[in-house]
């Protein structure tokens, strides 16, 4: 909710309007129609190839769009001049800091490609360093740092002078999951900084870190929402997970199938008496089934609870959906 | 333009540092290099080719020539392997491959040299290299005229000998003739013909012994032409006398008779040179002296130096500069370099001011320590050091070419070797430039080390100031910078496709 309030109060800081890159043979980005606004994460979720990286070098200003509009900062991003590009930091999918340098020459010269003077990337190596938690590492070579240190010290390299934008690639790539929640951690620190930050990954589970979620496939969007109207989309409303006695499941399954307010309702096959309840608000709607069934089936549930779906399953759900939505306008 | 600056040093920081971690590297591309020119040093005997021979002696020998002068003549430039007058065992030798040239000395008969006959040496070989090809040619034909000049200084001492003897009898002709021509009546005239009958078959003989006059020519040898115009004058002069003695004039004979007594004179002095003449001078009227005005010429391994100097330090900067931008893009840091406010010529200046420092570090160095092997000092030390940041530069620029055009660090290393081969071809390394034909000349202007060796040389052997280098080196830094930026310019632009 944080971040619809934080698009509608200010100007978007990027704004792709029907978008589309394309490379030919089926290849490339299309139709992408996406805004963000200042200090919030927007996450691109998306399997492998799917365009998220094209997506980002669109924004970045490395491809220009075939068709539709790319602006950011209110400006195409061909048309970047030198101090537009010092406004955003960019942190590559391949690692790319020099093996022979120790981390903080690596920073040195990622601050002198930006033009700071020597006094100034001292003061910021330092407290970047810190950040990322490499201070006592800075002297180490990045060819014998770890593969989640050398992660951090391209975001430390990308936040060093001070960017308004950071784009990250797939920047948890291949990391083990406490060091992927440490990352997070940080993009979301920068973001209460007032950063805005564009992420891609892979992991759908990332999507929870994140104020904004785009979910592409194919070379399209598939959806952007928050975090929660996502599994709203993916679930068809929001879900209620109770549990009754195994003897009572069908009668109750039937019960509630009768009534206007729930939507569905889903024996869950892995735990006996539990069933899944779709209502439009669970907040509102649990009491008022609890009541219910008390009142009309004399059944009081062992568990009442909001289900929140893991990511990967509404990932797969919304993958789904649009794979038939897919079919379906083929057909018609 | 500060931001730029900074821009710029940031990559040559980037550089140094990369490099300066890379100890080996810098120790196997300058230290490497020198082993193998002190090794060279250290084991060079000669430039010419080792060539081994079998000289195949006639057994009658050859006149003025023993076989141990000849031997002692042949292994000035052939390794002599053996000496033999059995030219089956000398052929055997060669189609085994234990020698590279047999030579087959001929019988020579000195009566028949210059008649029919002209004796011939063979000189056989199954050699495949055109150089040592080249060389045993050569060689063959300073020995044709070495053995040429002996058989000549035999037969001019012969001569000499003979016309000794001959004056002699001329100096009693001559004071009969004065004699006769005092006292001339009707009875001296058989008298003086008994003369002319003595002396013709002395004059022939001496006519005979005497080297041919094609070969005074020749050799122009200005005492045995005179002495083979005297006599023939001489002889006609005799013929006039007998004439004269004929017909019975006698004013006309006593005129005749004292002419031909003038003639016997002037034969007698002509003789008299000749006889004193050193025989070599009369076989080999003109030599040659040689006179270094420097002193002497240096060693082939000090004046090769300077060109392997230059070599080295082209090769370096080339190296350095053609990985450089490659792995730049493999590592995939344009992409980053892109969305950065970064300019590409701040990526090339930037990377070539570090190799350019790199390399040119290690010039001075090897400058300094081929001293040790007697190189001498440059004369101008400013110029030379000004020579090497040049060169280094030029280098780079080749070396950002090739890096430009390769896709991967193997595809440039293939090409840094082709430079390499090109440079020890067409650079004056080895082969003078002069030798080939107009094409190879701009392949030469467009290669740095061209100029570079010939600017080292001026400065380092010849101790004078570097001139006429600048020009062509400068002109490469500007087109190889050019195509440089221009190349990478677009590959920048597309730096993802």
């Amino acid at each position: 909710m944080e971040n619809n309030q934080t698009q509608t109060d200010s100007a978007p800081l990027l704004f792709l309007e029907n978008a589309s890159l394309d490379f030919g043979g089926g290849a490339g980005v299309f139709d992408l129609d996406l805004s963000l606004s200042k200090g919030a994460i927007l996450g691109i979720i998306g399997p492998s190839g799917c365009g998220k990286t094209t997506t980002i070098r669109l924004i970045n200003g490395i491809y220009g769009p075939t068709s539709g509009e790319v602006m950011v900062f209110d400006k195409k991003p061909l048309k970047f001049n030198a101090s537009d590009k010092a406004r955003i930091g960019y942190i590559p999918q391949q690692f790319i800091l020099y093996p022979n340098l120790s981390a903080q020459e690596n920073m040195h010269f990622m601050g002198g490609i930006y033009g700071m003077t020597s006094a100034e990337r001292k003061v910021k190596i330092k407290s970047l360093l810190e950040f990322v938690d490499l201070i006592e590492a800075r002297k180490r070579l990045a060819r014998k740092m770890s593969g989640g240190m050398q992660r951090r010290l391209m975001l430390a390299g990308a936040l060093l002078h001070d960017p308004d934008l950071l784009i990250a690639d797939e920047p948890t790539a291949g990391i083990d999951p406490i060091l992927r929640a440490r990352i997070w951690d940080s993009f979301r620190e920068l973001r209460d900084q007032g950063k805005t930050l564009m992420v891609t990954t892979q992991y759908v589970g990332e999507a929870a870190y994140c104020d904004l979620v785009a979910v592409m496939r194919n070379g399209r969007l598939v959806t952007v929402d928050t975090p929660k109207g996502l599994q709203r989309q993916a679930m068809g409303g929001e879900v209620v997970h109770i549990q009754v006695e195994e003897n009572q499941q069908l009668e109750v399954l039937r019960f509630l199938q009768g009534l206007p307010q729930v939507h569905k309702v889903e024996r869950i096959t892995a735990e006996p008496g539990g069933l899944y309840i779709y209502v439009d608000d669970s907040g509102k709607e649990i009491p008022n089934l609890l009541a219910i069934l008390n009142e009309k089936q004399s059944i009081t549930p062992k568990i009442t609870e909001p289900y929140l779906p893991p990511f990967d399953e509404v990932f797969v759900r919304l993958i789904r959906a649009s794979e038939k939505q897919q079919i379906e306008e083929r057909s018609a | 333009m500060i931001q730029y600056l900074i821009q710029t040093f940031s990559f040559f920081m980037k550089e140094f540092h990369d490099v300066r971690r890379q100890p080996r590297l810098m120790i196997s591309l300058v230290g490497g290099p020198l082993l193998v020119l002190a090794a060279f040093g250290a084991t060079f005997r000669s430039a010419n080719p080792f060539i081994s021979t079998v000289l195949v002696w006639p057994e009658s020998g050859i006149p003025g020539i023993n076989q141990d002068q000849a031997a002692s003549f042949f292994s000035e430039y052939f390794y002599l392997a053996e000496v033999t007058t059995n030219r089956e065992e000398a052929m055997q030798m060669l189609d085994e491959g234990r020698v590279d040239v047999v030579q087959i000395i001929p019988e020579i008969n000195l009566a028949q040299v210059g008649d029919r006959e002209r004796p011939e040496i063979q000189v056989l070989s199954n050699t495949v290299d055109p150089n040592a090809e080249a060389w045993i040619r050569s060689l063959a034909f300073g020995e044709v005229n070495f053995i040429n000049q002996q058989l000549l200084s035999q037969e001019a001492v012969q001569a000499q000998d003979k016309a000794r003897e001959v004056a002699g009898e001329l100096e009693t002709t001559q004071s009969q003739f004065e004699q006769i021509s005092q006292t001339f009546d009707e009875e001296k005239i058989e008298q003086t013909r008994e003369l002319i009958t003595e002396l013709r078959p002395l004059l022939a003989n001496l006519s005979s012994t005497l080297p041919p006059e094609s070969i005074a020519q020749a050799n122009l040898s200005p005492e045995l032409s005179r002495l083979h115009r005297d006599l023939d004058i001489l002889v006609d002069d005799l013929d006039e006398l007998e004439n004269a003695l004929s017909q019975g004039e006698a004013q006309t004979q006593i005129e005749r008779l004292n002419s031909s007594t003038e003639e016997i004179r002037t034969l007698r002095e002509t003789i008299t040179i000749f006889v004193n003449t050193p025989s070599e001078n009369i076989t080999s009227p003109v030599r040659e002296t040689y006179t270094n005005l420097r002193g002497s010429a240096y060693s082939l391994v000090v004046f090769y130096a300077p060109s392997v100097l230059a070599l080295l330090v082209q090769q370096l900067a080339i190296t350095l500069a053609s990985l450089g931008l490659v792995r730049e893009r493999q590592m995939g840091t344009f992409e980053m370099f892109r969305v950065s406010p970064l300019k590409l010529s701040q990526i090339i200046f930037g990377k070539s001011l570090a190799y350019i420092f790199y390399v040119t570090i290690a010039g001075i160095t090897l400058t300094v320590l081929l001293t040790l092997i007697n190189v001498p000092m440059p004369a101008n030390i400013g110029q030379t050091l000004l020579l090497l940041v040049v060169l280094a530069t030029a280098s780079v620029g080749i070396g950002f070419v090739i890096s430009a055009t390769s896709r991967t660090d193997s595809q440039a290393i293939q090409l840094t070797m082709l430079v390499l081969l090109l440079s020890i071809f067409f650079t004056g390394f080895f082969l003078p430039i002069s030798g080939f034909s107009w094409p190879a000349w701009i392949i030469a202007a467009l290669i740095p080390m061209t100029h570079a060796i010939e600017g080292l040389q001026e400065l380092m052997l010849v101790g004078t100031n570097a001139t006429g280098v600048w020009t062509g080196l400068v002109l490469i830094i500007l087109l190889s910078y050019g195509l440089v930026l221009l190349i990478m310019r677009r590959q920048y632009r597309k730096v993802l496709d």
